[in-house]
This record gives structure tokens, sequence and C-alpha cells, in this order.
């Protein structure tokens, strides 16, 4: 068995790093009851999500269910796990069933609307615990994401990570180098399952370990994308970039980015602009790249970002910093933006019967103004959040004030219950006869806490709401 | 089939780990996995041609002996890149068990960096579930397409361009069991037309072999529809003399009486450029060129237009003498 499995913790305590997430669910926990708004455990991948609420299950007695991208999550499928738990748990008064969906961020991909909707049903139908985990908090649509009170895991510091790797070197015997722990835990960018299949991939078939026996990886990498932009913004090295530029295993697409934030150090605009005529040609081949799948357009977007922007900064002394892409922080907000328009739109053309594109390009305007009219009647057919609204209206001021007017119960739920529940009826009568299918092939029991395999097999015509369409 | 016939990357495709050539740190790591009979998730990144595909038949081999064959599997994930392969073909092999006495079999998952999003991301529990009785092998060009959950289940291997000398060391292993007559320039011209690419070089070879058995870098160069290097050259001096028509002849022999393809001409003229010595805003201009037209090239312009013109842009770029 790999380590990474092997030394996977049965118990919360033995869980490494993220104290304060692990105390919330444990909190969560306890004092569970069919009230409790279920978790998103989010946060970069081995950071401990999946492994906590293993753990947490263990710890509690409960039994669980885990539902992961690798199979089918058919509507059927988790309609028939919500409807076992909410009759079986409350009246016989057995343990109760966690229901992890896993992977989760990996359900919105999709303009999928349906597979949201069961989601939320799921979670507003279940008298079960609920445990939803993804890499990416926006990657869950804002409708999940606001039933739920997201748990943050962060990534392990290096020192705390290598007590934790000497730990099961002593339990493997193998005799490891202290430098050997320290490098595997840098490598591993705080990732503990990596840094145990780095540690348990090195140390196969020896009993000792030192610094040498490591595998390259992370760490030639890094060093490599960093030389490459030192020696792009040295000013120095003409074309020895290009050249340079084959043996970074890294794709142009990022390394634009690094060079696009390094540039935002410069204060003198002409050679902003000129580097930035470099980039934006090299954007074009990426663009092209992407299109025609052709990607030996690559060395040209690479000729275009190093040497004219190398061209460009030779024209000034100055070095600027060399950090990571800011980008990411923008492009995730900017995808929280376009997912609250993508929702409002969605909203107006399923209750108007009309395309999406049509209300975008024609109605929005007269919607949002009918709207300033009267909201109370908007809000109650279309339940709107606020972050919708200020999208909708454009207007942060008047969104406060136009709540601010409505009546307390509909500002809580953010939505009418009357819609709410015409919400939930419709996608069920559909579900209705697939449950059966489901039933007789499937395998799901309440014994059985991991998926079993059968399951996947189970080839319903239906969506899943792990696709993308 | 009969062995004279044979195609020459697979009667000489390395059978043991010990013949995989420029490898040695990978090697000696996985013949220790042999030797322990244990194996962890692995991914294999690195340029097409440089032995990954091999390395895990071979592993495999070394692993299974003779009857490797019914626990390995190989699925080349460009063919089938959805999330469908994976929940299904997939998931079917990973959980039926391994036959004989073997205690897992191998998926190797190549060209991995083709699946998509959704698909990668079906993929890891899959990996984690059935980890017991299945390993997989990951291959693909650049590890960042693949996604860092999955990074974090491998233990990644980067495999490293080859060099003149790997690509002398095979070839001439190969030229002592053919009865080939290989001179050192005819190495140099496989080095330049396979750019690390050990399978190319040893497709060219062959080709250059049916020929006759003695092996010089005309020969090569002539089979392979390559331009001679000196010929790319002289293409692009008389463009920086400004001699249209010079270079417009040039061209023409090149595209039609030689066969070579504007694509490959196109790349061959980039290379030369990136190790010209010019001043750099003229470099990057000129190759910015070359970019435009590949590119116009790629969607589908009429090849001998697009050429000319680019000869004439190159003619006009070049400074005044």
């Amino acid at each position: 068995m790999d380590w990474a499995t092997k030394y996977r913790p049965a118990k919360v305590r033995e869980v490494v790093g993220n104290p304060q997430s692990i105390a919330v669910m444990v909190d969560w926990a306890r004092n569970w009851s069919n009230k409790n708004r279920p978790l998103i455990l989010y946060g970069k991948p081995g950071t401990g999500k999946t492994s906590s609420a293993y753990a947490l299950v263990n710890d509690m007695g409960w039994d669980i269910v885990d539902l992961n991208a690798s199979d089918q999550r058919t509507a059927g499928i988790i309609e028939k796990i919500a409807g076992e738990g909410s009759t079986s748990a409350s009246i016989t008064g057995r343990k109760h069933k966690l229901i992890l969906l896993d992977e989760a961020d990996n359900l919105q991909g999709s303009a999928d609307r349906g597979g949201a909707k069961a989601i939320i049903e799921l979670i507003d139908g279940s008298q079960q615990p609920i445990i939803l985990i993804a890499n990416d908090l926006y990657g869950i649509s804002a409708d999940i994401r606001k039933r739920c009170i997201p748990v943050q895991f962060i990534q392990l510091q290096s020192r705390s990570l290598v007590p934790h790797l000497k730990h099961i070197c002593n339990l493997e015997s193998v005799l490891c180098d202290n430098e050997a722990l320290k490098e595997i835990a840098h490598d591993s960018g705080g990732d503990v399952r990596a840094a145990i299949n780095m540690l348990y991939a090195s140390s196969i078939g020896k009993d000792t370990l030192e610094p040498k026996d490591l595998l390259s990886s992370e760490k030639d990498e890094r060093n490599t994308k960093f030389s490459l932009m030192l020696s792009l913004f040295s000013g120095k090295e003409g074309m020895n970039l290009l050249t340079k530029s084959k043996s970074v295993n890294e794709t142009p697409d990022k390394i634009i980015l690094w060079i696009e934030s390094s540039l935002n150090y410069y204060n003198d605009i002409e050679i902003i602009s000129e580097a930035y005529e470099g980039l934006t040609r090299a954007d074009e081949y990426l663009g092209y790249t992407y299109r025609k799948q052709y990607y030996k357009l690559w060395s040209y977007a690479f000729a275009n970002m190093l040497l004219r922007v190398n061209i460009a900064i030779k024209k000034s002394s100055f070095h600027p910093k060399i950090v990571p892409p800011d980008r990411w922080q923008k492009i995730s907000k900017a995808k929280y933006q376009k997912e609250l328009r993508g929702n409002m739109i969605g909203k107006f053309s399923e209750t108007f019967h009309m395309s999406e594109s049509d209300v975008r390009d024609e109605y929005l305007d007269i919607f949002a103004r009918l709207f300033e009219l009267s909201p109370q009647s908007f809000i109650d057919t279309l339940s709107f959040s606020p972050d919708e609204l200020i999208v909708l209206l454009e207007d942060k001021k008047l969104v406060s004030e136009i709540i601010a007017k409505l009546p307390e119960i509909t500002k809580k739920g953010q939505y009418s219950d009357k819609v709410e529940k015409k919400k939930i009826l419709v996608p069920k009568k559909t579900a209705k006869n697939k449950e059966l299918k489901v039933e007789e092939s499937s395998s799901i029991k309440d014994e059985i806490p991991m998926k079993t395999e059968k399951e996947g097999q189970v080839s319903l015509p239906q969506k899943t709401l792990f696709d993308t369409y | 089939m009969d062995d004279s016939h044979a195609i020459w990357i697979e009667k000489y495709r390395p059978q043991k780990l010990s013949e995989i050539i420029g490898q040695g740190q990978i090697i000696e790591r996985l013949q220790s996995y042999v030797r322990s009979g244990n194996l962890p998730h692995l991914l294999f990144s690195g340029n097409a041609g440089i032995g990954k595909t091999t390395t895990a038949i071979a592993l495999a081999r070394e692993l299974f002996g003779d009857n490797w064959n019914m626990n390995f599997r190989e699925m080349n994930a460009s063919d089938e890149r959805g999330i469908d392969v994976v929940r299904n073909q997939i998931k079917q092999f990973a959980r039926t068990s391994p036959f004989g006495e073997s205690s897992f079999k191998i998926l190797f998952l190549d060209e991995a960096d083709a699946l998509t999003t959704d698909a990668q991301a079906a993929l890891r529990r899959t990996m984690e579930s059935y980890a017991v009785s299945c390993r997989f092998i990951l291959s693909c060009n650049y590890s960042s397409k693949i996604i860092d959950p999955i990074q974090s289940r491998c233990a990644i291997f980067r495999f490293k361009p080859l060099v003149r000398e790997d690509i002398n060391e095979e070839i001439m292993n190969i030229a002592k069991k053919e009865g080939l007559f290989v001179e050192p320039d005819a190495i140099d011209a496989l080095t330049y037309i396979s750019q690390g690419d050990m399978r190319k070089a040893i497709n060219a070879l062959q080709g250059a072999a049916i020929l006759g058995n003695k092996i010089n870098s005309d020969r090569i160069f002539s089979i392979t529809a390559t331009a001679l290097p000196g010929e790319i050259e002289d293409l692009l001096n008389l463009c920086m003399k400004k001699d249209f028509l010079g270079a417009g002849l040039l061209l023409r022999h090149l595209l039609s009486e030689r066969g070579i393809a504007p694509q490959e001409l196109l790349f061959q003229c980039y290379r030369s450029l990136v190790l010209r010595e010019i001043p750099e805003d003229l470099k990057v201009r000129m190759i910015d060129h070359i970019g435009e037209t590949d590119f116009r090239l790629s969607e589908g312009a009429n090849s001998d237009i697009q050429m000319e013109a680019l000869i004439a842009r190159f003619v006009i770029t070049a400074p005044q003498a």
C-alpha cells in the first residue's frame, strides 16, 4: 500500500495542520442537527480536506456516503441517497450518515443548472450531515455556496511537515537524512500528500535516504522558471532566452503572466508600452495555438514575449522584482462576477421564456429599470441574491437601499419560500422514474461507506452532475 | 513479418530498462522499484521520442515477466479525451483483479495532457480508490497541463531531452547490427533533423539505409525532405542582401524540386534565425514574419503565395547595406 493511503489519519487529532479548521468541523459535527448548514471544505490539493472528513466520520461513529467525480453523480443517485437519509435517520434513530460531495467544484464546470438544483435540493431536503469538498470555493455556484459554511484549508509550512515525514520514516524503518526531509517538505509546496508520495517514491527499495536519492521534480522546474525570468530582466542575455525557454517545463501562457507581473514595476511608460507590444503579439499566437491546437506556434509566442520585452527593458538599468503572477486572484474575482451575471441572466431567461442571449442583448436594461420600480415583486419571482442585484443595477448604494426597504423575512433568506419550493418540485418529478432504475442496478447500501464499484456501470441516459456539455 | 522489413523503431525498441539511453537517473530509480516489486503512481513528462512509452513498457516487462501483456494496458488519451473514458474504460480496467501472481497491474495513459480538465478531475479519485490493484503511469509533454491534484498523487519523472551523444550511441548500435557504415556527419544530420527525438532519428536512418549501406549527411537530408542547413543559410543570406529574385528562385527550388514541406522549411528558418548573429530587434521581427506565415498556412492558406510573401517581407525588413 502506498504511504499516502497507509498513513491517512484515522482520527481527527492525527490530521496534520489546519487546527482551527478541524476545530470548526468537530464543533459542527458534535452539535449537528438537521438545522445545521453543510460545510464546504476548500483549499489546495493535499491540505487534508478529504482526510479530515473521513477522520471526522470515524471519530463520530457516523456512516459515510462518498460521491466523487469519478462516479456518475446523477440526479437520481443523489436523490436516492438524500431520500434514504431523510426517512431512516430521524424515525429509527440510527446513526448519522455523512454525505460527502468530493470534488464539488467540478460539478459547476458547465452551465448545467439542473445539476446545481439537484445539489441544492439535496442540501435543503436532507436530514443528514453534508460536507462538500472543493479546491476552488468560487468553482461552486453561489446558490449552493450561500447555503453552506465555508471552511478553508491552507497549505502547511514546510517546517511543520518535516516531523510528520520523520515519523513515517521511523514507522517504515527508513533511515532518513534530515536535509532530505527538508528538501521534500520544501519541494512539496505544503502539499502533504505530494510530500508523502515523494518520500515513498524516493525510498522504495531503500533503507536509507539521502538528498542525492531524491527524485528531482518540482524544484528543478521552479529554478528554471525563475532563472528564465532573471535572465530576461537582467537585460543582458538576448538569444539565450529562446534556448532557455525550451528547457523550462512551463507553457508560454503561464510565462507571459510572470513577465507581465514583473513589468508592472517599471515606471517608464515608453518601456512598458514597447514591452506590451511584444506581449500582445505573443498573446495573439497563444490564442491561435489554442484555437488550432497547433503547438508549433508557441515558439513565436516565446520569441515575441521574451525578445521584445528584453529589447524594451534594456533601455533602463532598473531590475524589477520577480514575482508570481497576481493574475490568479484577479481571475477568480472576475470568475465570480461572471458567474453572478450568468446566474442572473439565467433566471430571467427561465422565467420569461427567452434565450439568454436575448436577455443579455436586448432586455437587461429594461429589466433593470423595471426592477427599480417594483423590487419586491421581482425578488419574489426571481429570488435574486444581493450580489446579483449589484450586477444587475450596477449601483451598490441603490441595492442596499432597496434591500433595507424589503420585509425582514425576505432579506434573510434572500429569496421567498414559496418560490424555493416551486423550484425544488420540478426536477423531482422527472427524477422519480430514474430513481427506480437506479435502485435495480446500483449498489448503494447503508452499510457500505465508500461508493462501491457497481455504480460506475450504471449507465443511465440522464445528465450527470459532473459532466460538461 | 520478414525481419529485413521490420520497422526499426519497433525492432530496436529497448526491451529492458537497462537498454534505455539518456535517462540514467530515472532508470536507476525504476530498477529499484522493480527489485522491491512495488510501484507508486508515476508521471512521465518530456518531449516526444525520448523514451517515455518505451520505459513504461520495459518497466511492465520487468515487473510482470512473460505475462506482462495481461497486466499492462496502454491507452492514448488524445484519442478519447472526455470524462466518459475515465468513468467507463479506465475504471473498468482498474477495478478488475490483476492476472497471475502480480498484486497489481499498470495502466499507461499516454498523452495524458490531452485529457479534459473534467476527465482529469474524475481520474484523481479513481487513482486512489483502485491504487491497490492498479498503478497509473501518465505520460505528457508538459506536466503543467496536468492538474495539481493528480500531480500530487504521482511521483514525477522528467525525462531529459536527448543530446548528440545519446543519438550517436543508439544509431551506432543499430548500424553495427544492420551492417551500415555511418559517417560522423550523418550523426550531425540526424541530430539536426530529429531535435532529440530518437524515433525520428531511427526512422530517418532506416529510410536512408534503403538506398544503400553507406550513410552520410546528404543521404539523410534527401530522405527526410529536409533542407540542408547550408541551403537555409543561403536563403536567409539572399534575403539579408535584399536579393528578392535570387531568394525567390532558391525558395521555389526547395519547395517544388526538393519537395520540402513549407512548414518544415519555416521551422528550419526559425531555428537558423534563432542562432544567427544579427541584432535582436531584427531577429524578432524576422521570427514574427515566420510565425505569421506559419499561422496562415495552418489556417489553410495557399503555401506558394504565403511563402513568397514571407521572402518579400524578409527582404523589406532586412537593413540597408
